[in-house]
């Protein structure tokens, strides 16, 4: 008994060594907060830890992983005790604040801070993720129409947000 | 094939979170997972318990008017009925849905959504237009009915009206529908604007509310116009007038009562309270989070504000005092609190819960003199499988 919970732990660990940083990745981007961010991935792998011994489907776990994820963060989006605060004390920074990226990276990151939750949750499975249409709605559990049309509003928002900066424009294929 | 957009967005992404690297090792993962699975036996556990929950009330004299000694108040003095140390649960026990073990009270007397379909105080159903199946209202953001059609938020910040035929009136960004304590008014957010209206849309035109909100939803409504936030430490009011002012009492704005002329949340950056806009004076001060105002402005829906994470509990308050009239304890039942509540009266609460084992989603109804019964049927689904279930529709 002791010998298969220790060999689940390895496999677990060896994975988890593997993965975490991709997922924490991820989940910074969902949250734009690392200590959300690493509280979510710990979240996300608590649970699969837990399921470790049932996951038959090893090849899919990265998906299962991620997915995971993505629902630890949906189930912050209708709470408004937690939603409030992260809107009210966590401004996006503007466009241009940091040195090391330049204006268009910072300029993106600032308008991608500012939308609503499913449009980034796809925004980030489709550019970050590079997951297809039919991939990131089935991680969202939402249709692939769906998944169009939030990107759609979201890169609409990204492109009014450039046109504020006519620094940019010429970087831009609009 | 990608436009450029599409290829700098990925390349920010990119740059943006290589910065982050991983730092969890095997032990803290694991405690994290004794912690959770303990949390869910314990709501198994509380399976049984759950039935025989009953909110704790405060004598009704806390109700009447005439107790308005703004001092400090402790917000956690009453006595909670759920037991320190559970027993284990039986087998049997813990494939009982929290939810499905509470006593079944009254149909709700608000409207709610569960799936695509409205359902009506009168019993009567309704499909809410706009949506061809379940997870197209998977996160709708707010619902209500308005001059014989509805107004329809959804998760992607679109707000969307619909007349009485389901055709849509107008569409445009918006985030946020509020309405006024007896439910004649109606505010709302459309392209960037904010606009305010009579429900029935008999007695008066639409008027469109002078600001911008700069993206921000409204909080609410108190008695010269609609309030919103549009940063920490900055309150705003919309006035009827078509001026713009500030509320400097409150830091950060969480509910309000146009009846009582009261906004409720946090005075400073850390504690909540409760300020009088017709004297300018802050009510009291204390580690409640305001969550909604009943319809006359006596009571207040709150939560406490240390909790991080999942609220342990919803408190009645009474408003004028801070003073606890009931409380229900959740999180040590098994339950999660969904979203903002709503009042069905002046006396009672309802609010979408879910919880476990297997996940499920129902309307609970909590009474200033009574326990927590659940209003609808518990179904499959909720938070933790990315698809709500039900919605209650806007209100106070």
């Amino acid at each position: 008994m002791h010998r298969l919970k220790a060999s689940t732990d390895s496999d677990f660990a060896e994975w988890m060594t593997a993965r975490q940083g991709r997922l924490l990745r991820t989940a910074y981007l969902l949250t734009g907060d690392p200590h959300t961010a690493q509280d979510l991935v710990q979240n996300a792998l608590a649970k699969i830890y837990l399921r470790w011994d049932r996951i038959s489907d090893r090849e899919h776990i990265d998906a299962y992983a991620r997915a995971a994820l993505v629902n630890e963060h949906r189930s912050l989006w209708r709470r408004p005790w937690r939603r409030r605060e992260v809107v009210s004390a966590q401004l996006p920074e503007q466009a241009g604040g940091e040195a090391s990226y330049d204006g268009m990276s910072a300029a993106l990151w600032a308008y991608v801070q500012t939308l609503p939750p499913r449009q980034r949750a796809v925004v980030v499975l489709r550019y970050y993720e590079e997951l297809t249409e039919a991939e990131a709605a089935d991680v969202l559990g939402i249709s692939v129409g769906t998944v169009k049309s939030q990107t759609s509003r979201a890169l609409a928002t990204l492109r009014s947000g450039l046109a504020d900066h006519p620094e940019l424009s010429g970087k831009e294929d609009g | 094939m990608s436009t450029q957009l599409e290829k700098d967005l990925g390349r920010a992404l990119d740059e943006r979170a290589a910065g982050m690297t991983g730092g969890l090792d095997l032990a803290e993962v694991r405690a994290r997972a004794v912690d959770l699975r303990r949390q869910t036996r314990r709501r198994w556990a509380t399976g049984l318990a759950a039935a025989a929950v009953v909110v704790v009330a405060v004598p009704a004299a806390l109700l009447l008017p005439g107790h308005e000694d703004a001092g400090p108040v402790t917000p956690s003095p009453t006595p909670t009925v759920a037991p320190d140390k559970l027993p284990d649960p039986s087998p049997d026990a813990t494939q009982q849905n929290v939810l499905e073990g509470l006593p079944v009270g009254a149909a709700p007397n608000w409207p709610y959504l569960l799936g695509t379909t409205v359902h009506l105080p009168d019993g009567s159903t309704v499909a809410l237009p706009g949506a061809a199946k379940d997870s197209d209202l998977a996160d709708v953001g707010g619902f209500v009915s308005y001059r014989g059609g509805w107004l329809v938020a959804d998760s992607g910040m679109r707000m969307t009206r619909y007349d009485s035929s389901g055709g849509v009136v107008a569409q445009g960004e918006g985030n946020s529908i509020v309405t006024s304590s007896d439910g004649t008014r109606v505010a709302y957010l459309l392209g960037g604007k904010a606009f305010v209206g009579s429900r029935s849309g008999m007695s008066e035109g639409e008027q469109e509310l002078a600001g911008d909100t700069g993206g921000e939803g409204l909080v609410g409504l108190v008695r010269d116009g609609a309030v919103y936030v549009p940063g920490a430490g900055a309150v705003r009011l919309m006035r009827y007038d078509g001026t713009v002012g500030s509320i400097d009492d409150v830091y950060i704005a969480t509910a309000t009562s146009d009846s009582a002329n009261l906004v409720g949340g946090y005075v400073d950056e850390h504690t909540g309270g409760v300020v009088d806009l017709d004297t300018g004076t802050v009510l009291w001060r204390e580690g409640w989070r305001a969550l909604s105002f009943s319809p006359d402005g006596r009571l207040l829906a709150a939560v406490p504000m240390d909790d991080n994470g999942e609220p342990s509990e919803l408190a009645m308050l009474d408003a004028r005092t801070g003073a606890t009239v009931a409380r229900a304890p959740l999180v040590d039942n098994g339950i999660q609190l969904n979203g903002a509540p709503v009042w069905e009266d002046e006396t009672h609460l309802l609010f979408v819960a879910d919880s476990g084992p297997s996940p499920h989603q129902a309307i609970l109804r909590m009474g200033t003199e009574s326990g927590l019964e659940r209003a609808t049927p518990a179904v499959a689904g909720g938070s933790e499988t990315g698809m709500e279930r039900y919605h209650l529709a806007a209100g106070r």
